[in-house]
């Protein structure tokens, strides 16, 4: 029996080194530099065996998100997968027959790979990719197994299942696997991507190589929110637009255009982009010592199609600066513009029935 | 309502404490503040309460006790099997959770300005 007192500030301090061991390698690239298909092989038949499946299954491994995509309909769209689905019959009986010579094997694996070139086949009506969840075949399984050896191991405990789940622990992070669809005879597995990006906050990165790296795919986050390609693209080659600011209509993607121009060019660069003045700026304390900066903004240029709250046409574009506590991610609300005080501004936006008189102080904000 | 100034926020869900029940209100069954179809997150309140409806976009909590205030997807809550009954906190979507003191609140959602209709309109999740 373990309890409190033996989790000591020595213990407390290796937390550290076990979650380096279990994302570094993945982060900076050398997992995927150093990986192997029969890692993976070897992973998806320990956990066959360990489900007592009599049978080792056919491993098809897609290195990227589109691939994976096409790999799903070439081997279960009916449309598409009476070849592919003869050639892993044909497979799967060839890897479980112990009469099969180590030749026969690598000339099968052979047959699996070369599906790779059916895949520019795939274009039309195509079915929606699926996966299976399953706690130790997933990008996660990795740090359910790392909390599982970083207790067994230094609080000493000893368990019936502690053998298999040491050898999930040590092949889990070289198997490379993101996710993964289970059937009995063949396993779809989706790898890791060769590099990903991250601040505190969750996915990041405000350069053109993308957030979570694929060889020929790249995703692209800002402070863990999801933003399409095309803002990167247009920002990089320098064809981002005001009008392309405005026009978007979510506030997530409008805060992710914030935010990368921000941290690529200062706040200099913000204004510039959006021809704006900064109207007023203060920073607001409220409680348990967090404050708050908020700015107003407003454009140079009055606009004919713009409308002030009190009806009037050709006014200035305005926005509310607001950081979000959680997330961290810089917000530009659409304002009126006939605000000059960025306190007045921000209570006119909460809800109707709370008056202006009503301070603008948190107890918590998250 | 008589506020009493006490007032937090979950991103654009706002919170202000009152001093008692307004009279009239319809009671209503609890249910999410706010919630996005696109993205399947939602903002609501877990915990022994009773919720009552102000109008479309706001509402008044009398919190029994301490509750919890998650921003969490529907997939996460289906998986954790959680009522809104439970004061439980579940993985987040963006923000953090909070608490919310036993009292009574009025939940407003932070208004947005439209610059081409010239008025304040509902947030877009």
């Amino acid at each position: 029996m373990k309890n409190l007192s033996d989790y000591t500030e020595e213990i407390k301090s290796k937390i550290s080194i076990y979650k380096d061991k279990c994302v570094n390698d993945l982060y900076n690239g050398t997992e995927h530099s150093l990986w192997k298909r029969e890692y993976t092989v070897n992973y998806i038949n320990y956990i066959y065996k360990l489900s007592n499946e009599k049978d080792k299954p056919v491993v098809v491994i897609a290195d990227n998100i589109i691939e994976y995509k096409l790999y799903f309909n070439l081997l279960f769209n009916e449309r598409y997968n009476k070849k592919s689905t003869e050639i892993i019959n044909f497979v799967h009986k060839i890897i479980n027959d112990p009469n099969s010579s180590s030749e026969d094997i690598s000339n099968s694996e052979k047959l699996i790979l070369d599906l790779k070139n059916d895949l520019s086949h795939i274009k039309t009506d195509l079915i929606k990719a699926e996966t299976h969840y399953l706690f130790i075949c997933s990008e996660y399984a990795r740090v359910y197994l790392m909390w599982f050896k970083f207790i067994k191991d230094e609080f000493k405990l000893n368990t019936s299942v502690g053998e298999k789940l040491d050898w999930l622990y040590d092949n889990v992070n070289k198997s490379n696997i993101a996710k993964a669809f289970f059937c009995k005879n063949i396993v779809l597995v989706l790898r890791m991507p060769k590099k990903i990006k991250r601040n505190s906050v969750g996915f990041h990165s405000v350069d053109n190589e993308g957030a979570i790296i694929y060889d020929n795919q790249k995703l692209h986050y800002i402070n863990g929110r999801s933003i399409p390609n095309w803002v990167f693209d247009k920002y990089f080659s320098k064809t981002l637009t005001f009008k392309d600011f405005v026009n978007e209509n979510n506030e997530d993607i409008k805060a992710g255009i914030i935010t990368l121009i921000k941290e690529n060019e200062g706040n200099e660069g913000l204004i510039k982009f959006l021809d704006a003045i900064k109207v007023d700026e203060q920073i607001i304390h409220h409680a348990n010592n967090y404050s708050e900066t908020m700015i107003l903004y407003k454009t140079k240029s009055k606009y004919s199609f713009l409308k002030d709250s009190k009806g009037n046409t050709n006014v200035s574009y305005a926005w509310l600066s607001m950081n979000c506590p959680s997330t961290g991610s810089n917000y530009l609300i659409d304002t009126c513009p006939t605000f000059t005080d960025v306190l007045e501004c921000a209570k006119w936006h909460r809800p109707n029935q709370i008056n202006s008189k009503i301070p603008y102080f948190w107890q918590s904000a998250n | 309502m008589n506020f009493t100034g006490k007032s937090l926020h979950q991103g654009d869900v706002e919170f202000f404490e009152i001093k008692e029940l307004p009279k009239g209100l319809k009671k209503i069954d609890k249910q999410f503040i706010a919630a996005s179809e696109k993205s399947g997150s939602f903002h609501a309140l877990f915990g022994n309460y009773d919720m009552y409806e102000v109008d479309d976009n706001s509402f008044i909590v009398d919190c029994k006790e301490e509750c919890i205030l998650n921003h969490s997807l529907k997939e996460i809550l289906e998986n954790a099997n959680v009522s809104l009954n439970e004061a439980k906190v579940l993985t987040k979507k963006d923000h953090r959770h909070s608490i919310i003191p036993k009292g009574i609140h009025f939940i407003g959602i932070q208004q947005r300005f439209d610059p081409l209709e010239g008025f304040k309109i509902k947030v877009r999740d």
